[in-house]
């Protein structure tokens, strides 16, 4: 059973690791939903553990994480350069998270989205696990849901 | 030194990239999926691949078994979130000849590449 300590841990190690920034468990979850820019990123996992990791952050650290893992002044991140940050934002977390179920299973490609105007939900799931990363000041959620199948 | 890089993430084409100009590499292949690295290979000759292992169309350990399949020797880095040692296993027994997992450190990577890089 995956922890909300290990999804914690993960997300410390990939943000730290790989991006060079610091961060901590939040006991606010306070991701604003009606954030205009706000990036959503999905991975599913698939075999004999079933489910899906989300990954959900403020535009602010959207364009934080692309400046980091793109080398970007501010001024120079586009909307594209955050959704494919969140998307190997989303991969390398979730990846991670696979490691910690039961095998043999499969990770699908991240899909990610930016907006605030969508309802979001996995049918046939339940929320397993559900940490809320401060990161800079700003709010990374993640959300670990398993299949009820 | 000619050197294949092979992932779907336009960003972890440009964090290899990043990494391979800083040891003096220049000379580099793109390719976005297993099948179209598998055409880059057959047009070109490279002294290092480095690949994804999950990607669409055809992943990191089929584009590896391609490979090997010609009865080339080229030396091989797989680059993935797969860390189980039954993944690290599976990537070896398919032909890889090197390992990073991601996250992984920038100075690790160098690391790595420094293998391969003539001095």
């Amino acid at each position: 059973m995956v922890t909300n300590e290990d999804v914690m841990q993960i997300t410390e190690h990939v943000l730290g690791t790989m991006l060079e920034l610091g961060s901590y468990a939040d006991s606010a979850d306070n991701l604003l939903t009606d954030r205009l820019e706000a990036f959503t990123g999905c991975v599913h996992i698939s075999g004999e553990w079933q489910g899906a990791v989300v990954v959900q952050g403020t535009p602010e650290l959207g364009r934080l994480i692309a400046q980091r893992f793109l080398q970007l002044a501010p001024g120079e991140v586009s909307e594209v350069d955050v959704m494919d940050s969140a998307a190997e934002l989303t991969n390398m977390i979730g990846g991670n998270i696979k490691g910690l179920v039961p095998g043999p299973s499969s990770l699908s490609i991240p899909s990610v989205t930016i907006g605030s105007d969508f309802n979001f939900r996995l049918p046939g799931t339940r929320e397993s696990a559900h940490v809320v990363a401060n990161c800079e000041g700003q709010p990374l959620r993640i959300t670990l849901c398993e299949s009820t199948k | 030194m000619k050197v294949l890089v092979v992932d779907d993430s336009g960003v972890m084409r440009k964090i290899i990239i990043r990494s391979l100009n800083a040891v003096g590499v220049s000379d580099i292949v793109e390719a976005g999926d297993g099948q179209e690295g598998f055409v880059q290979f057959q047009a070109h000759q490279f002294d290092l691949v480095l690949t994804d292992w999950n990607m669409p169309v055809r992943n990191g350990l089929e584009f590896v078994t391609d490979i090997r399949k010609t009865g080339s020797k080229v030396p091989i880095m797989m680059i993935t979130t797969e860390g189980q040692r039954s993944q690290v296993i599976l990537a070896i027994q398919a032909g890889v000849t090197d390992y990073l997992v991601k996250p992984f450190e920038k100075e690790s990577l160098r690391a790595k590449l420094d293998k391969y890089v003539p001095v």
